[in-house]
């Protein structure tokens, strides 16, 4: 058994041996030019490893990384630093900050280049994100999914996917405070209806009634798990000719209703149903009490749909009764600001509201001047988040369980196909710069056809029988919603 | 090399080295461009049944070879849906339809349909649409796409030379717009933004001869779908407004053989946009042998003999 640690400890020492040593740089060293954009990123604790490569993938090289007397030297393999989940580990423990020194080959010499730091903050994040992988398309779909990643590995499950559902269209999921044991989501055309997962049993709603506009669309769950807050939409897509955007997504109508999970059925208020004006993406307080929503003028459409522009307002909500307070208040207005806000998020400690702005219109996925801002609830600042938004379509966008994580969907690397960025904001609302979401390998984002859609955080993995769920879709006439 | 093991080389790595060496070798040629001439000559007509993906293949080769005008009434047709098939969600349909909007120079469209069409395939890359795909997006300067389309091409062996010859073009404005096949193409992006087909497909195609005047198959098309459809007034608006321009210097073929017609209720219409009299005289002919019920087969290939047609069923 000696003899044979010994053989290992030899070939350990060969093997390091062989890695080439990285001089201290120089003063003038130049920067490093890495994908994905991993210096001076804040990341969490539990974060699976940053894999990173030279931005010309040719490029050939050594990578020293240090932290509090841990080092990890690796070289890069088809032009990607892969690092070993343990020895990440072990960096990201040993202290606030991993010193990363690159050396690239220019012919056989080795040149140093300028190190750069990966901060590791002591606020982790929920272990995973759900989302849903789709082609960025104008009309059709085909293979769709819901999936999941675990965000400590490299780890993709699929929740639900369509070669299970007849290739048919399913959207909106979403989950009760991050609780993966408590879901919807949508199918539409085939097997078309709205699928509730709770306390380990599916529900499949039929949820158009004759009093509202459409079957139930953009979803937000009341803490209690007891209701979830729904828009109902005319929706229209249509395709630009000249426009960047090419593509704008508008509605014709639209109101917010709210959804009793254990009565089955939904309920609004004329605040929440005015015939003038389109009210859309609801959202609750993490205390329940207040809904959050969006409300626009409705101008002559489709004519007028530049002139959309959506303000932030709240109704209060009574859980106990089902109902509605009578006065609205407008949290942030588009009149003033001539700009457009939706999908109004508040982080679970209340303190700041989140939102996608852009020019007009209601989805922001597909404007290029879509970015992140937030409102600070106890004095009701704004907060621009300059430091994390990009230049490219930065939209969707969900908080960690702790308050201090966001991940969103950015079109920032290639204009189109959303990948996902999380950025740390500490309690007083300032942001560190933001990280991609780290893959196996390098190439993922780069030869994956297919958007990052609606990112949710969840506490854990959803654990529902896919052939189950299926079952219910094309076997279960559904459960018709009534209006209350 | 021991014996055993040269043999074992000869089994087993000796195939793989030659079939890749020969794949790398097709790879060294270009994937065959359209031949409009051979959709053209192979064409069947069939005036008791029609093939709308054959015929808008057909209606795009004459087209594209400049006879769509001259031709369009050489052989049986149907309607507009025998230029702009129905879309029907299908892949084929998504593919002809891209093609046929990037013929008429509707770059928007043409992107469209491509990506509807990659969606809908279930193979992991469609080389044609991905290649439309990188052309429009080139386009619109939309540089960080079109390399990813590019670097897509490139993993198909049989593309990987045509995914190469693009990259030129990146973050290259003046590439684009001296090529031959993006550059007049490029030009035809209106300079002001519209919703595609909103007011209708000929609405977006006068945008683009606005835009570019010298894209002469965008007339064609335009005036094609009025006369498929038999809509001579806005025929006369589109001839009205483009006549004597660079984009409708003249009138011939089946315009002209139009303009006759339109004559009837426009006197000496047919003089005012140049017809020549001797179309006239033949549309003349042609009354004269429809008031004495004489065979009108020699007129077969002309507009008159298709809205008779049209007319009688």
């Amino acid at each position: 058994m000696r003899k044979v640690t010994s053989l290992f400890a030899t070939i350990a020492l060969t093997a390091a041996a062989c890695v080439p040593k990285v001089e201290e740089p120089a003063s003038d060293a130049p920067e490093a030019a890495i994908f994905p954009d991993y210096k001076e990123v804040t990341v969490p604790p539990n974060i699976a490893p940053l894999n990173f490569s030279f931005e010309d993938i040719d490029t050939k090289g050594v990578a020293v990384l240090e932290n509090s007397g841990e080092r990890l030297t690796i070289r890069s393999r088809k032009g990607e630093f892969h690092i070993p989940e343990n020895d990440w580990r072990r960096l990201t423990a040993a202290g606030p900050e991993t010193k990363v020194t690159l050396a690239e080959y220019s012919g056989r010499k080795l040149v140093t280049l300028k190190p750069f730091h990966i901060h590791v903050s002591k606020d982790t994040i929920d272990p995973y994100v759900a989302y849903r992988l789709i082609a960025p398309g104008y009309e059709t779909w085909n293979k769709m999914g819901l999936y999941q990643r675990c965000l400590e590995n490299f780890s993709q499950t699929p929740i639900m996917t369509n070669d299970k559902t007849d290739r048919n269209c399913m959207n909106c999921h979403s989950f009760n405070t991050r609780d993966p044991g408590t879901m919807m989501f949508h199918m539409r055309a085939q097997n078309g209806g709205t699928y509730v997962w709770k306390k380990g049993k599916i529900e499949k709603l039929n949820t158009k009634t004759p009093q509202t506009i459409s079957a139930l669309v953009y979803p937000y769950w009341h803490p209690s798990g007891d209701y979830i807050a729904f828009s109902v939409n005319d929706i229209a897509q249509v395709f630009h000719s000249t426009d960047p955007n090419r593509i704008e997504v508008y509605d014709y109508k639209s109101d917010v209703v709210v959804y009793d999970v254990n009565n089955k059925q939904v309920s609004t208020s004329p605040m929440l149903t005015d015939t003038t004006r389109m009210e859309t993406f609801p959202s609750f307080s993490p205390d329940g009490k207040t809904l959050y929503f969006c409300s626009s003028p409705l101008p002559e459409m489709p004519q007028g749909y530049k002139d959309v522009r959506y303000s932030i307002c709240s109704i209060p909500f009574d859980p106990g009764s089902f109902s509605f307070g009578d006065k609205v208040d407008t949290v942030y207005n588009a009149v003033r600001s001539g700009k457009d806000a939706t999908f109004p998020r508040v982080s679970p400690d209340g303190r700041f509201l989140l939102f996608s702005e852009t020019a007009y219109g209601c989805f922001a996925i597909w404007h290029k001047d879509s970015q992140l801002r937030m409102i600070d609830l106890e004095d009701g600042t704004f907060r621009d988040l300059d430091g994390i938004n990009g230049p490219d379509a930065d939209s969707y966008h969900s908080w960690s369980g702790n308050s201090r994580w966001i991940i969103w969907a950015s079109r920032r690397i290639d204009g189109l196909y959303s990948r996902l960025f999380i950025a740390h904001i500490d309690k007083d609302g300032n942001t560190s710069k933001p990280f991609l979401l780290p893959q196996e390998s390098i190439r993922h984002d780069k030869d994956l056809m297919r958007s990052y859609n609606v990112p949710e955080f969840i506490s854990g993995p959803v654990l529902f029988d896919q052939d189950k769920m299926a079952d219910v879709a094309k076997n279960d006439h559904g459960i018709n919603v009534t209006f209350k | 090399m021991a014996d055993p093991l040269k043999k074992l080389f000869r089994i087993t790595a000796l195939p793989l080295i030659l079939s890749f060496l020969m794949a790398e070798a097709c790879g060294t040629a270009l994937p065959e461009e359209t031949d409009w001439g051979k959709i053209i000559e192979s064409y069947v007509d069939d005036d008791h049944q029609v093939d709308y993906l054959k015929l808008s293949r057909l209606n795009m080769a004459l087209a594209e070879t400049g006879q769509l005008t001259d031709k369009l009434f050489h052989y049986t047709q149907a309607g507009s849906d025998g230029i702009l098939v129905q879309w029907n969600r299908a892949k084929e349909a998504g593919e002809l339809l891209s093609d046929t909007y990037w013929s008429m120079g509707h770059i928007a469209l043409a992107q469209r349909m491509a990506f509807e069409a990659t969606v809908m395939d279930e193979r992991d890359l469609n080389p044609e649409m991905t290649r439309r795909l990188i052309e429009t997006n080139l386009i619109y300067g939309a540089y960080p796409v079109a390399g990813k389309y590019i670097e897509a091409l490139g993993k198909d062996r049989a593309w990987r030379r045509v995914a190469e010859s693009y990259r030129v073009f990146l973050y290259n404005d003046a590439a684009v717009d001296s090529d031959l096949v993006l550059g007049p193409r490029k030009r035809c992006v209106p300079k002001t933004d519209f919703i595609s087909m909103v007011r209708g497909i000929d609405e977006d195609l006068k945008d683009i001869i606005r835009t570019n005047p010298g894209y002469n198959k965008a007339i064609e098309y335009l005036g094609a779908i009025y006369l498929l459809n038999c809509e001579m007034d806005k025929f006369k608006e589109m001839v009205d407004e483009f006549y004597g321009t660079e984009a409708l210097p003249e009138l011939h073929g089946s315009f002209a053989e139009a303009a006759c017609m339109l004559s009837e209720i426009h006197r000496g219409y047919w003089k005012t946009v140049g017809v020549p009299a001797e179309t006239y005289k033949r549309y003349t002919d042609f009354k004269a042998r429809l008031g004495n019920g004489l065979s009108q087969d020699k007129y077969k290939d002309t507009f008159w003999y298709y809205i008779m047609r049209v007319n009688s069923q």
